[in-house]
């Protein structure tokens, strides 16, 4: 019997490390279909976005770099279409990353086309919203927090005359009227950075604007926090979160296919856990304590 | 898949695997490169978009009228110095701006924070535990303020712990181990989500997977022949 604990307490890493790669890929690959609840901080979050009405004006921050797009693109790929098919919203892109804007370029590659008679961007179709007509792309701003902070004092002037890509833009945010921050009725921030902090403290306590929030896991807790506080309209968390958005929305994605893949390590970890306690107490300790 | 995207594809699939190579417990040529390859890539991406937005939006409004821009001249002037740190004779000269964005961060945070981490956190511990039509939110709202009191009082030091408090300490030791524990399920659960979103994209479609199967099985054969049978090599290889 202890050798049985001898070999739960010294199986060697590198073996999890096999049976993580080994599961995630069977189930990529062969999806069993486990059930998905949908929770109600994604429901929230799908019936704020849902309420936006014609005229409204909605800022989508791109907070994210490549070490989160993986996780990230679940919520992307599903949230900005939705938001992009609300008939007569007008949308403007932001990045508070550098990297910022190569995600939200591929996202308007994935999920729109170019408009007729170009072939590159800023000039994309989106859900039938055309740029500079529908929306605009002010691309990425630095000073992270202190950007947020900027454009909640001066919005004009922080963000100038011209688009990420040298249009003018001024004729579009004065037809639009937009003058400042008050003047924009909701922000959609993805997060990798935890920026959603800044969004409130500089967007939420002055003006009151409606936020929504995605972002990846180890973002959750502060924004969780700021959720139950009511901060945040409403929240969409890591991979599970878009799953849950991409069943609501509509817009399938790769998201909720991970799903079994997700259920599987949980299950791993757990036994996992099991095996090593077993392991410990059993065998380990009983070491620790004879020498 | 066009050839573009193919190269792109096995350039991303081999970085990514050259990293995940450190699984394996032995320091291999493949984790310094993608490493280097990261951390460069990174950097010099910072530079270009940083600097083109600062000729783009900076440099522009200065030249168009410097006197109108006058606040833009100090910080530019002020960014510039944080360039000093470079030359040790004048590196003294970068804490000034270091000390005003310091200054500046902290000033336009400070009443922010004292709302929505104090206030706010406050106003939502305060809620209603006696309403009989929702004896679900009520248990939920005064598991809230017992939770609260008692991980409070895990923190009192100055005076002896004892009677009451001793009770109210113990718990709120145990709700904070609780909340550790979440935080640590959260934090398992985000990194998983990283994993499966990369490795979706390194098996979805067909063609990425033989790729990654490809690029896997040649990063594993190549690190056990060196450390088998190249053992001098592999330490020459690692930097």
């Amino acid at each position: 019997m202890s050798s049985i604990f001898k070999i739960c307490a010294t199986i060697d890493r590198r073996v999890w490390y096999a049976l993580i790669f080994l599961l995630v890929g069977y189930g990529l690959l062969r999806p069993v279909g486990f059930p998905l609840i949908v929770g109600p901080e994604v429901k929230q979050a799908y019936a704020v976005i849902e309420s936006l009405k014609p005229g409204d004006v909605v800022l989508i921050n791109y907070d994210i770099s490549a070490f989160g797009w993986d996780e990230i693109k679940g919520s992307a790929l599903s949230m900005v279409p939705h938001i992009f098919s609300k008939e007569g919203v007008k949308v403007i892109l932001f990045t508070d990353q550098d990297q910022g804007y190569i995600y939200l370029e591929t996202t308007l590659k994935q999920i729109g086309s170019p408009m007729k008679g170009y072939d590159k961007f800023p000039w994309y179709e989106v859900q039938g919203k055309k740029y500079l007509e529908d929306y605009i792309n002010i691309g990425f701003i630095p000073g992270f927090d202190k950007a947020i902070a900027a454009l909640a004092s001066d919005f004009r002037g922080v963000v100038g005359r011209t688009d990420w890509y040298g249009n003018n833009i001024e004729a579009w945010l004065d037809a639009n009227g937009i003058k400042s921050a008050s003047d924009i009725n909701m922000i959609v921030t993805l997060d990798c950075a935890g920026a959603q902090g800044s969004w409130v403290n500089y967007w939420y306590l002055p003006y009151k604007t409606r936020i929504v929030n995605a972002m990846i896991g180890v973002s959750a807790p502060a924004s969780i926090n700021s959720y139950n506080v009511g901060m945040l309209e409403g929240i969409v968390v890591s991979v599970r979160g878009a799953a849950e958005y991409q069943y609501l929305s509509k817009y399938y994605g790769t998201a909720l296919i991970s799903m079994d893949a997700f259920s599987m390590l949980q299950f791993m970890l757990i036994i996992a856990m099991i095996i090593g306690n077993v392991g410990y107490y059993f065998w380990e300790r009983k070491q620790e304590k004879v020498s | 898949m066009d050839i573009i995207s193919l190269i792109i594809t096995i350039l991303a699939t081999f970085t990514t695997f050259s990293l995940f190579s450190i699984l394996t417990g032995v320091d291999n040529p493949f984790f310094a490169l993608a490493e280097n390859i990261y951390v460069g890539g990174a950097v010099g991406l910072t530079i270009v978009v940083s600097f083109t937005w600062i000729v783009s939006n900076v440099w522009a409004k200065i030249s168009s009228n410097p006197l109108a821009n006058w606040p833009l001249v100090i910080s530019l002037v002020l960014g510039l110095m944080m360039l000093t740190r470079i030359h040790p004779k004048y590196s003294y000269l970068a804490r000034i701006p270091i000390c005003i964005a310091t200054g500046v961060g902290v000033a336009i945070s400070t009443r922010a924070i004292v709302f929505s981490g104090l206030l706010y956190q406050i106003r939502a511990t305060i809620a209603p535990i006696f309403n009989l039509s929702d004896p679900m939110t009520s248990f939920t709202n005064l598991m809230i303020v017992v939770f609260v009191l008692t991980a409070l009082s895990f923190f009192i030091y100055t005076r002896e712990i004892q009677g009451p408090l001793k009770v109210s300490n113990k718990i709120g030791r145990l709700v904070l181990f609780t909340a550790f524990g979440a935080l640590y399920a959260q934090t398992y659960m985000g990194r998983v989500g990283l994993l499966l979103g990369r490795m979706e994209t390194l098996l979805i479609p067909e063609t990425s997977l033989y790729i990654s199967v490809i690029i896997v099985l040649l990063i594993l054969v190549t690190i056990i022949v060196l450390t088998k049978y190249y053992p001098e090599t592999m330490k020459k290889l690692n930097p």
